[in-house]
This record gives structure tokens, C-alpha cells and sequence, in this order.
């Protein structure tokens, strides 16, 4: 191993570690999960350092890796059960202050995690990786190999759902949708 | 206006909630955990690579040294004529002519030896004794029909009227075969 390439590769842990790990845990939404899976990212990374100075964009290289290395663990992980719009309202309603007083932290995480996995797949991917500070929609398309365009009207549709699922939940009405 | 905004407010919660869906802590010393990682991922390669023509090495020697041994403990053998089995006593026909190998690119000058037949080369001497298989019998009534004699073939067309009637004035036929 060159000298050139371990100076490379750490420059790239240091610049990217934390990015890369925001995104996985944007994913997997589980800290220790997350820090396994951007170890792995590194790893991968690690095994391609001689190719490292033909890639024209790294952070998005190591993105797309992190995002593939992610959804597999998703996979592979426990089934994450189906949720229902119905159980997210009733959790609503249990909460004995109103919805945007109770709207804490983490209810309110909690709840757009619910509402988020409720949301089809297509959809879903990009608004979870617009909701990485660093991400902005083109590195999103490289990720996901779509057109920008297509990023912006998925995250577009993606908001007016949240929107009516979330609207209905706090007008006490069944969700148009699901 | 209710409706706008209750709108409003849903897309600020939206706003917030989605904000804070991405907010995240990293560990401390997660860059350091990386590096070590890595650094130990490397440096067991580097090992490896580092071994490989060592152990390459070692292996040939080892060979060499099996090769070598083998090649120590086995003399060569000697062999005499006087050690070599007498060959076997060939059962060849007597009448059988040996193949001759025909000799096509002979030197110039060289004169060919012509081939002498010998005695026992002309084939097999067959006693002239009776063939043992008998003729098939053959029934006296099988050409009993058929004429052998002149007579009897001159007799046969006398039963039979002639194709061809006889021309006028050309008697000589007729009356010749009449008369008999």
C-alpha cells in the first residue's frame, strides 16, 4: 500500500465519516446499526484504494456505497412490521396535550418515522436523504440513479402525502390515503 | 381561512418534524474507530503479501529437497545382455509370408536383390481328396421334358399350326417338313 493512498484514504474517513453516518442512521434509524454499517462503508472503500483517484466524485461514490450498504441491512435486519395509519392516530391521541404542543422532539420523530414508513418505497428514498443536512438533490439523483428532476417531483409528492396524512391525524379525520 | 390555516400549520410541523428527522449525534470517536479499522484491515493484508513470496519460496525448496531425495534412493540400473530374458518362441504359420518392408527411397547405385519365392511361399498344397459335401440329389422327373435329341426337337413342331402361313409357290419348306 502506497504512502499516497493511506493519506488519501484517512483524508476521506475524516472528511466523510460523520456525513456518511448521518445518512446511514437516516436509514437505519439505530445508532449501533449505523456505526457498523459506516465502519463496512469504509471498509468497502478501503478495499477500492487504488482506484480512489479515477473517481471524479468521491463524496458521492461514498454516498451511493453508504445508501447500498444501508438498505442491505435494512433488509437483512428484523422485518420492520407494516404500520397503520390507524395505530399511528390512536398513539396520537393518547398523548394528552394537543398535537403541536405534544409535538416534541422525539414524539414527533417518532411519528414521521411512522408516518415515513407508511409511504411507498419510490417515495420514500428521497425525502429520507433530503433529510440529511449535507445532501442537496443532485448527489440524491447519483445515489439513487434517477434524474434530478425526478428527485424534486418524488420529494415534491412525497410532502403532499405526509401533508394529508398528517392534516387528517390532526383534524381527527381517517386519513384520505394509506 | 380555517382551512388555509390549518394548512399553515401542518406545513410547519411538516417543516420541523422533517428537520429533525435527519438530526443526528455521530460518536465521538467515530473517525478514530474507522482508521483503526482500517489501518488493521490493511496491515493484515500488507502481511499477507508480504509472506506470500516467502511461503512460495519455502515450498519450492521443499520440493527440490523431496525431488532430490527420491533420486538418491532409487539406483539406476544396470542391465547387461546377458541379463535380458531370452524372447519367446514365436508361433507363426509356416505358410505365411513375412511383410517385406519396401525399401522406395533407395540410394542411387543400389541394386534391388530380387525377391526369390520361396517353397514354402507358393500356398498351401491341398491333397486332392473327394469334397465331403455330396451333390445335391436330383429327381429324375426334373428335365424329363425338355428334348435331348434331335428327333424329338425336329417332332415338336408338327403338333403345332405355323404362325406364318406358308406363301404361295414356296413348297420346298412345307413339303420337306411333310415328308418327314
Amino acid at each position: 500500500m502506497s504512502e499516497e493512498a493511506d493519506d488519501r484514504l484517512e483524508s476521506l474517513v475524516k472528511e466523510n465519516a460523520r456525513f456518511v453516518y448521518r445518512l446511514v442512521y437516516s436509514v437505519l434509524r439505530n445508532h449501533h446499526d449505523a456505526e457498523d454499517v459506516t465502519q463496512e462503508t469504509f471498509l468497502r472503500v478501503c478495499r477500492h484504494r487504488s482506484q480512489l483517484k479515477d473517481i471524479q466524485d468521491l463524496r458521492a461514490w461514498i454516498a451511493c456505497i453508504a445508501w447500498r450498504s444501508a438498505l442491505t441491512r435494512r433488509r437483512t435486519s428484523s422485518a420492520r412490521a407494516v404500520v397503520n395509519l390507524d395505530d399511528v392516530r390512536d398513539s396520537l391521541k393518547s398523548i394528552q396535550t394537543g398535537p403541536e404542543e405534544a409535538a416534541g422532539k422525539e414524539q414527533m420523530r417518532s411519528l414521521l418515522d411512522r408516518l415515513m414508513q407508511s409511504l411507498p418505497t419510490e417515495l420514500r428514498d428521497p425525502l429520507i436523504l433530503s433529510t440529511v443536512q449535507e445532501i442537496r438533490s443532485p448527489e440524491i439523483a447519483a445515489i439513487l440513479g434517477i434524474p434530478e428532476v425526478t428527485v424534486r417531483t418524488r420529494m415534491f409528492r412525497a410532502r403532499q402525502l405526509l401533508k394529508e396524512k398528517l392534516s387528517a391525524l390532526i383534524g381527527g379525520t381517517r386519513a384520505p390515503r394509506k | 381561512m380555517l382551512l388555509e390555516n390549518n394548512e399553515r400549520r401542518v406545513d410547519e410541523i411538516l417543516d420541523r418534524t422533517l428537520a429533525a428527522y435527519g438530526e443526528c449525534e455521530p460518536p465521538q470517536n467515530l473517525e478514530e474507530d474507522i482508521l483503526k479499522l482500517v489501518r488493521a484491515t490493511g496491515s493484515r493484508r500488507f502481511s499477507a503479501t508480504r509472506w506470500l513470496p516467502v511461503l512460495a519460496l519455502a515450498a519450492g525448496v521443499l520440493v527440490g529437497v523431496i525431488v532430490i531425495r527420491d533420486w538418491r534412493s532409487v539406483p539406476a540400473a544396470k542391465t547387461t545382455v546377458g541379463q535380458l530374458a531370452a524372447p519367446a518362441p514365436r508361433n507363426a504359420a509356416p505358410n505365411v509370408e513375412r511383410h517385406r518392408p519396401v525399401d522406395k527411397a533407395a540410394p542411387t547405385g543400389f541394386q534391388r536383390r530380387p525377391i526369390v519365392p520361396k517353397a514354402h511361399a507358393a500356398g498351401p498344397q491341398m491333397p486332392a481328396e473327394e469334397s465331403p459335401i455330396s451333390p445335391l440329389p436330383q429327381s429324375p422327373l426334373a428335365f424329363s421334358d425338355i428334348p435331348s435329341s434331335p428327333i424329338e426337337i425336329e417332332a415338336l413342331g408338327k403338333d403345332t399350326a405355323p404362325l406364318i402361313p406358308d406363301l404361295p409357290g414356296d413348297d420346298s419348306s412345307n413339303e420337306g417338313g411333310r415328308e418327314q
